[in-house]
């Protein structure tokens, strides 16, 4: 046990001794976080921003006023076009338009149509806030127009969907105009649909991810680089000659690649931390809340990762083949497991795909730590799923890297 | 100290190793001599544990290799042909990690390797990265890494291949030193003069087997003992049956160009060189000398070492 500890630290030391470590272990992610810091400011928290929703009434009655005003609120700028105002104005996000007729069509009892248009370069958060906006200024609209007709003059009203709303008393557009402008009596609670789960984004996604991604890169990189400039120098085989069981020398090797993963970790986490309590960078985003769940998960996946490095380690005869092919699989893994983008955006089949990769397990165990505010027990499964890749990469690894007993 | 016994590894249809036994004292160099391939470097894997026998046992000071690996790998002190050192490290480092997986530690440990780094003539250049050192400096590094651990047995392949006269001689020096304090050593080399003059015993290998073994004295008594002749010349007219009836004389080779005889003693090397003349002989040069370990392996295998 005390030679295996030896070999892991041993190995720890000359990794850290290489100069490019400076680089990929503290420079380059921190130059990542500093660059997401960048362009997804302080998170996706819809309350801390104003959504442009502007509307363009083609109607211009009463109705599609206070259709209007039921669409505004807290957070949504809302700016009314005429048509032709809208024809000579280009909508950069979205816009919703109010068709013509809207008000008539009402009244004679029909259905009238609400349309909410969205441009590409729009962003999704804040395209589906409007939707939802648009969805309660619906139900608050109808709730209105209940309380409305219930208590409004039959006979008048009746007249008015005969002879169109220039007949109706402007007493009763006015009455139905305050009810809007009271306070709803219908109360509409708008949450995430489905698994009840938002999808990943802003710091939530890309500071988990980008741990993620230099973990494994590190690990892979690192390890099989070192570990094949050892089959090639000799050194491997000579450990071999020491009076060492060859799975200590492999469970030697592994656990020096996990300490490795583990420093690249912990090099993030307390930067960051650094960085976000000195308000160095804009971010709300902070690790040492889900600590808990944080350290068992990143020695789960810091160890799968080192079981895949000794695995691939075997199979590279040079280490000019050991660097590139470790940055392609360690670029694939991050890519198809959800480190670059969440896995809930990506095709069904990439998400199946994802539940092989300990990538994607990685960033499931975070999201639920970090996202879905599940606590702790939100990585058992994610940790047992690592363990079991480690098992099977580990197995595999002690075939490929052979050290000794051809 | 090691004895093995009927030692082979086959590798498909390649044989490298051939039923090889012998047996090294305890505090005495055994050596392997033989060309390059001929299975030396097999042999000391095998009995370090790096390769598995296809049959054969090794025992080292008493204990099977088989039945029990580590405590065997515990008494041994390995110096492979290839240097296999860290060269991002200093020489101190790499001693320190090596006695490390010994379970060598602190003051034991530094004491230790500053005694090797003396012995191997280090010490002035110890915190030095490895990479910087020539190849004379990193072979006696590699050496002294096999010895940290202080062995009773070390194995030691071609430890002066490719180095300078000072490195070899420091390196020899170095052997010399250990097998003085009690260690075994078992040296593997395709140099007859260094097999000739640093060990007690030698194993003449070829394809894998042992042709001849002995001391020094006993594998040159092999050869006869008397003086070698060596005639270059034109012998094609001239049957071999004629020279063989001189009296004295014994063919140890004939072709057209070139033949050698081991003149016995008691028989006058200028009465046989007259007697060769006088067969009919054209000679364009003759020599006269001692045989050393070179003409038994040409006895032995008909081809010289460095062929």
């Amino acid at each position: 046990m005390r030679a295996l500890v030896h070999i892991a630290v041993q190995d720890l030391r000359m990794h850290l001794a290489e100069k490019s470590s400076i680089f990929f272990l503290l420079l380059m992610p921190l130059g990542f976080v500093f660059f997401f810091s960048m362009i997804n400011g302080s998170g996706d928290e819809i309350t801390e921003v104003t959504v442009a929703l502007p509307v363009v009434d083609r109607d211009g009655g009463f109705l599609a006023k206070a259709f209007v005003e039921q669409l505004r609120g807290e957070n949504f700028r809302v700016e009314v076009y005429s048509p032709e105002e809208a024809d000579t104005t280009v909508f950069g996000t979205r816009f919703v338009e109010i068709a013509e007729g809207f008000t008539d069509t009402i009244l004679a009892g029909g259905q009238a149509k609400v349309l909410l248009t969205r441009r590409a370069s729009s962003n999704m958060s804040y395209d589906l806030a409007a939707e939802v906006r648009l969805h309660e200024a619906q139900v608050r609209f109808l709730g209105n127009l209940i309380r409305w007709a219930g208590a409004a003059d039959s006979v008048a009203v009746e007249e008015a969907v005969e002879e169109s709303d220039r007949t109706l008393d402007s007493a009763e557009k006015g009455r139905f105009l305050a009810l809007v402008a009271e306070p709803s009596t219908v109360t509409v609670a708008s949450e995430f649909a489905g698994r009840g789960r938002p999808v990943p984004s802003g710091m939530g996604q890309s500071i988990p991810g980008v741990m993620v991604m230099f973990v494994v890169m590190t690990v892979l990189i690192g390890g099989s680089e070192a570990l094949t400039k050892e089959k090639q120098l000799g050194t491997l085989q000579r450990l071999a000659t020491a009076p060492l069981r060859r799975l200590e020398i492999l469970a030697g090797k592994t656990l020096g690649l996990t300490l490795l993963g583990l420093t690249q970790a912990a090099v993030l986490i307390v930067a960051t931390e650094l960085l976000v309590r000195t308000k160095l960078i804009s971010m709300d985003f902070l690790w040492t809340p889900h600590l808990l769940g944080l350290v068992p998960l990143l020695v789960c996946y810091c160890l799968c990762a080192a079981a895949l490095g000794v695995f691939l380690s075997g199979l590279f005869r040079t280490t000019q083949q050991a660097e590139g092919l470790a940055w392609l699989i360690g670029m694939v893994l991050s890519g198809i497991g959800g480190a670059w983008w969440p896995l809930e955006i990506m095709p069904h089949s990439m998400r199946v795909l994802g539940n092989f990769l300990p990538t994607a397990w990685a960033m499931k165990g975070l999201h639920g730590l970090i996202t879905f505010g599940l606590g702790p027990t939100a990585v058992i499964v994610p940790c047992i799923a690592l363990l079991a890749m480690a098992a099977l990469f580990w197995a595999l690894g002690s075939r490929t890297l052979r050290v000794a007993e051809r | 100290m090691l004895r093995v016994e009927h030692l082979t590894k086959s590798f498909g249809e390649l044989i490298a190793v051939d039923g090889l036994s012998f047996t090294a004292e305890a505090g005495k160099i055994f050596g392997l001599l033989g060309p390059n391939g001929a299975g030396k470097t097999t042999t000391i894997s095998m009995i370090c544990g790096l390769l598995r026998p296809s049959s054969g046992s090794v025992h080292v000071d008493g204990i099977d290799l088989g039945a029990d690996p580590i405590a065997v790998k515990r008494r041994l002190g390995v110096v492979p042909q290839e240097i296999a050192i860290y060269e991002d490290l200093s020489a101190v480092e790499n001693l320190r990690f090596w006695g490390g997986i010994y379970g060598l530690r602190g003051a034991a440990l530094r004491s230790r390797c500053e005694e090797l780094l003396r012995l191997v003539g280090l010490a002035d250049r110890s915190t030095e990265p490895v990479r910087v050192f020539s190849g004379g400096m990193k072979r006696r590094l590699n050496l002294a890494m096999g010895l940290v651990h202080g062995p009773k047995l070390v194995l030691l392949d071609e430890p002066t291949a490719g180095i300078d006269p000072q490195a070899r001689l420091n390196i020899l020096q170095v052997v010399r030193d250990i097998v003085a304090e009690g260690t075994t050593v078992l040296y593997t080399t395709h140099y007859l003069e260094e097999a000739e003059h640093l060990c007690d015993e030698l194993a003449i290998m070829d394809h894998g087997k042992i042709l001849a073994q002995g001391s020094i004295s006993e594998l040159k008594a092999q050869l006869g003992d008397g003086s070698l002749l060596t005639l270059q010349g034109d012998f094609d007219p001239v049957q071999p049956e004629k020279v063989s009836a001189i009296g004295g004389l014994r063919t140890l080779e004939w072709s057209a160009e070139r033949a050698r005889f081991m003149v016995e003693r008691g028989a006058s090397v200028g009465t046989v060189l007259e007697d060769l003349y006088g067969s009919g002989l054209h000679l364009r040069d003759v020599q006269i000398k001692e045989p050393n370990l070179e003409d038994l392996f040409l006895k032995l295998t008909g081809r010289e070492l460095r062929d």
